[in-house]
């Protein structure tokens, strides 16, 4: 038994879904769909996605302009599509670039504490430089959200990554720079550095990059340590929230090859994580599509003839990696979800829609 | 400065938006590189399912290497501190390893560090490389962090290092795309900030996935295709959805055409892998 019956029901009863999975799959599609259909069952839903395509942003109503950290109501306009819509649909869209200057401001609301931070060297290359910190910011952006009890739906579209599960080691990774045993180090006096092996590794990092470099990087250390308590603090807050009944985990993938090692890869890190995982889509398939009498294939050209041929083949690739799918999200009891490719690319809020109603209906 | 054809330079990066087969493309590269008689040797970067820093052997003439910062960062600093106790205890220090670790330049110095070392090694090195965002800050990371180690050894090898990736001698940088809108676009987009880095080395674009190659080789010609009469979301049938496909691949073809920027390769949807060797040895062959 899966945890819910249907993906209206889901969307009902959780207040936050986040929608993993590789690039390229049409996770920010499907997550902007699933935050309409939360809205047509009468939820005040928002999508916060950090990379829209420009087109989506466009079809929503979005511009650079309204990249910011207020989500746009959408509600109005989705009135025009869906005339008697009970709920609310709003997006927002975060600036990512600066991500990790805008982490750092998180950490202390003092503003000489953060200039400090910001005026090392070391900072300013990491802030231009550091992708990681995307990830991370999603979450404390989906934990303001959250905070505020506005929503009782928060879709979140994680950032484009290699894997599913780079999501969920981001905190990791970020909370790295706030190792206790480590960070100490750096606001021991130098002449306090007792262990001989410590003086001569840093001796050797000199010797390497300069002294200018290590004397930097012991201002940096030192200055994490003072905000490390506040990342604590907020970290711990998140994971607490994304362990919560209230959040769970989607995955999107197309049928391709690895779709099934990364969905057991997904699958295992939240289970190590005890985090929630409820439903798998399997976007843009073929096997949405009806095939015509043979006869009204016969007499076309030979390019829609030898189209037809990889058609033909694609249909049957995916048909063997949508059985071995489907058998996996049964045995992990997980909703399954078939989304059909669609015949034109999604550039209207009421393609959208029309995914969204998709979700809802099985379509084959 | 002169050029040289893709298929004889030492070094190949693939990298492009997510899901454009990036790692199917970089290993048919290898593998036809090493059926063609050259010692290749396949890279990716920390794949976590694989043990970090692991070396395999593929097949003739063909090696995989996980590569890894950690693993990396051990042997560079072997190479840099001749006494090689004092390097590993320096490597294997707590505070130097979180350095390593945490610091996002070192971290991306060391990966394009040992592809680099790499290249000398091997008659080709060919890099399954992260997505656009990622690869640029793998770039730009390591140039950039080169900079607050002015005058010291690591800042002369991260030097070197960008001009061997900015050689056209030496190195390619393939950028994979679909014929889909975004991937295109990103594709364009992650090829000027790489002219940025990179002026003399422009990269080269792959096409994969298509639905049908032929019909490419003049996008603006759609005669032959008829207009879709249907307006439903999904096609009424096969013929309908052939139809409107073909004429929208060729549509977002015209991103590419009107940057002026002709794929070095177009593969059509392989279902075998082996197939999209085969199609490069024809080329690498000879």
């Amino acid at each position: 038994m899966t945890a819910f019956h249907s993906l209206d029901e889901l969307l009902v009863k959780r207040r936050i879904l986040i929608c993993a999975g590789t690039g390229g799959v049409g996770k920010t599609t499907l997550s902007v769909a699933m935050a309409l259909r939360a809205a047509t069952l009468g939820r005040k839903a928002v999508v916060l996605t950090l990379d829209p395509a420009k087109r989506l942003a466009t079809s929503l109503g979005m511009d650079s302009a309204s990249v910011g950290d207020t989500p746009l109501d959408l509600t109005a306009r989705l009135r025009e599509t869906i005339p008697h819509l009970t709920g609310r649909f709003a997006a927002i869209m975060p600036d990512t670039g600066r991500t990790f200057d805008a982490f750092v401001s998180t950490l202390s609301d003092d503003p000489s504490v953060l200039q400090s931070i910001r005026r090392n060297p070391i900072f300013e290359m990491i802030s231009r430089e550091y992708s990681g910190s995307n990830e991370y910011m999603a979450m404390v952006r989906m934990h303001q959200l959250h905070r505020t009890g506005e929503y009782d739906l928060i879709v979140l579209d994680t950032p484009p990554s290699r894997n599913a599960v780079a999501f969920l080691d981001a905190p990791q990774l970020l909370a790295r720079f706030f190792d206790e045993r480590m960070v100490r180090w750096f606001v021991l006096p130098t002449n306090q550095l007792f262990a001989t092996g410590m003086r001569k590794a840093f001796g050797i990092l000199e010797s390497l990059t300069g002294s200018a470099f290590v004397s930097n990087l012991f201002d940096f250390g030192a200055r994490l340590f003072d905000v490390r308590a506040r990342f604590s603090r907020d970290l711990d807050e998140i994971m607490k929230i994304l362990r919560s009944p209230d959040c769970t985990f989607g995955m999107v993938t197309a049928p391709h090859a690895e779709a099934h090692s990364d969905f057991r890869a997904l699958r295992e890190n939240l289970r190590d994580r005890k985090l929630g995982f409820d439903v798998l889509f399997a976007n843009r398939l073929l096997g949405a599509i009806p095939l015509a009498a043979a006869g009204a294939i016969a007499d076309q050209s030979p390019i829609v003839l030898r189209a037809h041929d990889q058609f033909i083949r694609m249909r049957e690739f995916e048909t063997r990696h949508l059985t071995a799918l489907t058998r996996e999200a049964l045995r992990e009891q997980i909703l399954f979800s078939k989304v059909p490719e669609l015949a034109r690319d999604v550039h209207t809020l009421d393609d959208l829609v029309a995914i969204s109603a998709l979700l809802a209906t099985p379509a084959f | 400065m002169s050029v040289s054809p893709l298929e004889r330079r030492r070094l190949i990066f693939v990298t492009g938006k997510g899901g454009v087969g990036k790692t199917e493309i970089s290993m048919a590269w290898a593998r036809a590189l090493a059926a063609a008689g050259r010692e290749t040797l396949w890279i990716e970067i920390e794949n976590p399912a694989r043990p970090a820093g692991e070396l395999k052997n593929l097949g003739p003439n063909l090696l995989s290497l996980n590569c890894e910062a950690g693993v990396a960062f051990e042997e560079y600093m072997a190479l840099k501190i001749k006494v090689s106790v004092v390097a590993k205890l320096f490597a294997r220090n707590p505070l130097i390893q979180y350095l390593s670790q945490a610091s996002p330049g070192i971290h991306e110095l060391v990966i394009l560090g040992k592809i680099w070392d790499s290249v000398p090694k091997f008659d080709h090195v060919v890099v399954d490389a992260p997505a656009t965002g990622h690869a640029l800050a793998l770039f730009h990371a390591t140039r950039n962090f080169a900079r607050l180690f002015e005058g010291g050894p690591i800042h002369r090898d991260a030097e070197a290092m960008l001009a061997t990736f900015g050689d056209s001698r030496q190195t390619g940088i393939v950028i994979a795309a679909l014929p889909e809108e975004m991937p295109l676009v990103e594709s364009l987009e992650l090829s000027a900030k790489l002219a940025k880095l990179f002026p003399e080395n422009p990269a080269s674009f792959v096409l994969n996935r298509c639905f049908d190659t032929e019909c490419y080789a003049s996008p603006s010609s759609q005669d032959s295709i008829p207009e879709r009469k249907s307006k439903t979301a999904i096609a009424e049938s096969d013929l309908d959805y052939i139809q409107a496909r073909l004429r929208r691949e060729r549509e977002n073809l015209e991103v590419w055409v009107r940057a002026g920027v002709v794929p070095a390769f177009s593969f059509p949807w392989y279902r075998d892998p082996s197939d999209m060797v085969d199609r490069l040895r024809e080329v690498f062959g000879k």
